[in-house]
């Protein structure tokens, strides 16, 4: 949604059921929502039906939402929550032994300004599906990793390892790929 | 690695989709629409009931109205005020409306609550009648007696319940009780 936009106002306009705001709305987060219900799903097919119910579902409760400038956010939570219930069942941590055989320098050259976005992007979508969720709610979504535990439903340490084990595979994987 | 870390970070909105399918708003959309569909149906259908009841309601309040004024009228042309016969009958009617009996002794009670249903309909007879005959003698006896007797049923009603329920508390049938109608 465009700075300056006045998003409370387009909120307060859809809760009196119009139509157009609503559908502004959508136009505004509908990205946003895809790419990061994507990351954790890894599946646009099951994605686009999670936008839907979540977007409706926001709709539908808007009357509940008293801050309406943090729309946003409000329906961040709203498709993640609904992401996480969709991947729970069929989630798999990797055992991350691995991790250690991962070589990574510290003081590193800023060898990545050069890579194109959706080779990155790639990659991400590449990742194993726990480490992956995790990666994209600790790095994109900003939730701590208490959040993550509590959301996932594992220890906050298993949380960090597999947010370290997926930065270390992404960041091999990519540098091999420069190579 | 932090560099790395902070570089996707600062450049998350690069990771955004590009292109949306129609499909998902369309199918929101839909969903909306067919929600308010249902909701109007709702709306109206309640707004409906609640024209009918309010008319009903006010009907009925209405002619209560009407027909106490009427009773208080003869009762005061009959000079019939002191007796209080229309506190005593209210007060004895709220009494029996409070009372409840097994359901299956309801039958007992019907009768005599059938009589007291039959004697109102006499009491709208001799209001007919002053209405076109004007206020004569034998109907302010007709009305005392009325009264007289509409006060003895009421407590007839009464000490039937209250022989009822001695017995149900002595054998304890734990049959369902109901209220009494009046």
């Amino acid at each position: 949604m465009n700075k300056g936009t006045d998003i409370a106002a387009i909120v307060s306009k859809a809760k009196a059921d119009d139509l157009s705001a609503m559908r502004a709305l959508y136009d505004g987060f509908a990205k946003e929502m895809l790419s990061a219900s994507l990351r954790i799903t890894n599946s646009l097919v099951d994605t686009q039906d999670i936008i839907q119910e979540s977007f409706l579902h926001s709709f539908q409760k808007l009357g509940q939402l008293q801050d309406e400038g943090k729309y946003g956010s409000w329906l961040k939570r709203i498709v993640i929550n609904n992401s996480i219930k969709f991947v729970k069942q069929r989630r798999s941590f990797d055992m991350i032994n691995a991790i250690d055989k991962l070589y990574v320098e510290e003081n590193e050259e800023p060898w990545f300004y050069e890579l194109d976005f959706d080779l990155i992007k790639m990659e991400i979508q590449k990742l194993p599906n726990g480490s992956r969720e995790i990666f994209s709610l600790y790095l994109l979504e900003e939730y701590t990793h208490p959040e993550i535990a509590m959301l996932l439903g594992v220890s906050v340490s298993n949380s960090k390892s597999q947010y370290r084990y997926a930065i270390k595979l992404l960041r091999t994987r990519l540098m091999h790929l420069k190579v | 690695m932090r560099e790395f870390e902070d570089y996707l970070k600062e450049n998350k909105k690069r990771f955004e989709a590009d292109q949306l399918d129609e499909s998902i708003w369309q199918g929101i959309e839909s969903q909306i629409v067919v929600k308010h569909k249902v909701s109007y149906k709702k709306l109206i259908c309640l707004l409906v009931a609640l024209i009918a009841i309010l008319l009903v309601s006010f009907i009925g309040y209405k002619n209560s109205v009407k027909a106490e004024a009427l009773e208080n009228r003869v009762i005061a042309q009959f000079d019939l005020g002191q007796y209080n016969f229309v506190q005593q009958v209210n007060y004895k009617k709220q009494k029996l409306a409070e009372e409840s009996i097994p359901v299956d002794q309801l039958e007992r009670v019907q009768i005599l609550l059938q009589q007291l249903e039959f004697m109102d309909g006499q009491f709208q007879d001799y209001t007919y009648y002053i209405e076109k005959n004007g206020y004569q003698k034998f109907i302010g006896e007709q009305i005392l007696n009325f009264y007289t007797s509409k006060i003895e049923l009421l407590d007839k009603i009464q000490d039937e319940i209250e022989k009822i329920n001695y017995y149900e508390e002595k054998i304890q049938t734990s049959t369902p009780k109901v209220n009494i109608q009046i």
